[in-house]
């Protein structure tokens, strides 16, 4: 039997910062590291416990333990170290969340599907194709000959290069074929967009959806905004100045800046965001994209281009056509 | 069929068969600067003659420009004979790239460039926000 460590995780329900360690404090389960050391790595997985032992205060912020799809949205959104490709779909990631959760026992370095007959244990049977609940032991095998176990912890699930140890960016998992990277891509955005924009793009264009079901809203795009936002294709990338939100290039294509505040506005509590108001982020990004959209629709919103160049003045046009905006919408 | 004419038809097959191997071509994915395709872009072969009238036999060319379009997944290829060519690409909003292609008889070259932000579009386009 391998060393065995007792989950006294910060949740006080017996999930702890490791999956692999401390899977002791569920349904009684053993994990044992000796017969499945080669299976994971187990002589690299002290490498890689010494680097989940201390969560990111911002992951933990971050990521409700008690909803699943938090995991997915901080594994979506977050720009952070932890690396998340599901080669399997995002079934997979609701499926392992529920088998951390659910509880599960583990014999002879197994994972099985015993789960408690109630709450989340229950959801688990629903969410696992087949009752599997082994996502964790199976070894994934790239395009190009490696080998790659998932591993979950308090930031989300990650793979990990069974051979080194080494976690996998998206973009690695990628180059070695291991699932298809561009699964869930956003139809609204283009091939090859990298897998970390995907989420905060949808957090606006949603939010910016929602907002357009309002009267006032919708009026002042004509009753056009909803079809217009989801004919267009939004590139992001970087377009190389960090003030610029976005840019409209044609009434169906719009640029949204990788490295302006559309990504990287994070509101603080009790202070005015811009144009003073109390922003939360999918507000904000939501609110960008609709003055985009008063671009895109200019002969009905009567919008003109209102750059501000770098080192210039703020342009007051800007200004006054977001005010418009935010009158209709905010 | 006569014995001559099995054989001109094997000949036929077998020299068919070797001008398909030998194909030049060139392809090529154009991408954002993080990766993302760009469909409809333009892209223009323009033949470079270098060497042709002092006797260099191996680029071969082609007399007038091509110009192609890359499909919904950025992709454009085409073949061509060998020789040394100029590719540019140009897409709305983005600064146009070029460069020089060598394409050798029989092989494929590759041109995948990654396009940036044109600044001068961004100064008249981009929309700037407090942060």
């Amino acid at each position: 039997m391998g060393e065995r460590e007792e989950a006294n995780g910060p949740w006080g329900d017996g999930f702890n910062e490791t999956l692999f360690s401390d899977f002791t404090g569920f349904a009684g389960g053993v994990w044992d590291t000796e017969n499945n050391g080669d299976h994971f790595g187990a002589r690299e997985y002290h490498k890689i416990h010494g680097s989940w032992l201390s969560p990111d205060p911002a992951g933990l912020a971050a990521v409700d333990m008690t909803n699943p799809q938090t995991w997915n949205r901080y594994a979506y959104v977050m720009n952070n170290p932890v690396s998340f490709v599901d080669p399997l779909g995002l079934y997979l990631m609701d499926c392992a969340w529920y088998c951390v959760m659910g509880g599960a026992n583990v014999v002879d370095g197994q994972l099985q599907t015993v789960y408690s007959s109630s709450g989340l244990g229950s959801q688990a049977a629903t969410q696992c194709p087949n009752n599997d609940c082994s996502v964790f032991t199976r070894t994934y095998s790239g395009n190009s000959g490696g080998n790659f176990s998932l591993l979950a912890g308090v930031n989300g699930l990650t793979w990990i290069n069974n051979n080194n140890g080494d976690e996998l960016t998206s973009s690695a998992a990628s180059e070695v074929g291991l699932g298809d990277p561009q699964s869930g891509l956003p139809s609204n955005l283009f091939p090859g967009t990298p897998q970390e924009y995907w989420g905060p793009f949808l957090q606006g264009f949603n939010a910016a959806l929602k907002d357009l079901k309002r009267k006032k809203c919708a009026r002042f795009y004509g009753g056009q905004g909803s079809a217009r936002m989801s004919a267009t294709m939004y590139r992001i990338f970087d377009l190389g100045n960090s003030g610029v939100g976005a840019r409209t290039e044609d009434p169906t294509s719009v640029f949204i800046n990788s490295n302006g505040p559309y990504m990287n506005y994070s509101p603080t509590v009790g202070q005015a965001g811009p144009f003073g108001l109390y922003w939360t982020q999918p507000q904000f990004q939501a609110f960008i994209l609709l003055h985009e959209l008063g671009h895109q629709l200019s002969p009905i919103t009567g919008f003109q281009p209102d750059a501000s160049p770098p080192g210039g003045p703020a342009n007051p046009l800007n200004r006054a056509q977001s005010m418009k905006v935010i009158g209709a919408c905010f | 069929m006569s014995f001559f004419a099995k054989c001109g038809c094997v000949f036929a097959l077998v020299l068919l068969s070797i001008l398909a191997s030998v194909a030049s071509e060139l392809r090529g994915v154009v991408t954002d600067s993080e990766g993302g395709v760009i469909p409809g872009a333009l892209v223009i072969v323009h033949w470079d003659r270098s060497g042709t009238r002092v006797g260099l036999k191996s680029n071969v060319g082609i007399k007038q420009d091509l110009i192609l379009e890359t499909n919904v997944k950025g992709e454009f290829e085409s073949e061509l004979p060998q020789g040394f060519y100029d590719v540019f690409v140009a897409a709305t909003g983005f600064t146009p790239d070029c460069r020089k292609v060598r394409i050798r008889r029989g092989e494929t070259a590759t041109y995948t460039p990654r396009l940036k932000a044109d600044p001068l579009v961004g100064n008249e386009l981009g929309d700037t926000f407090p942060q």
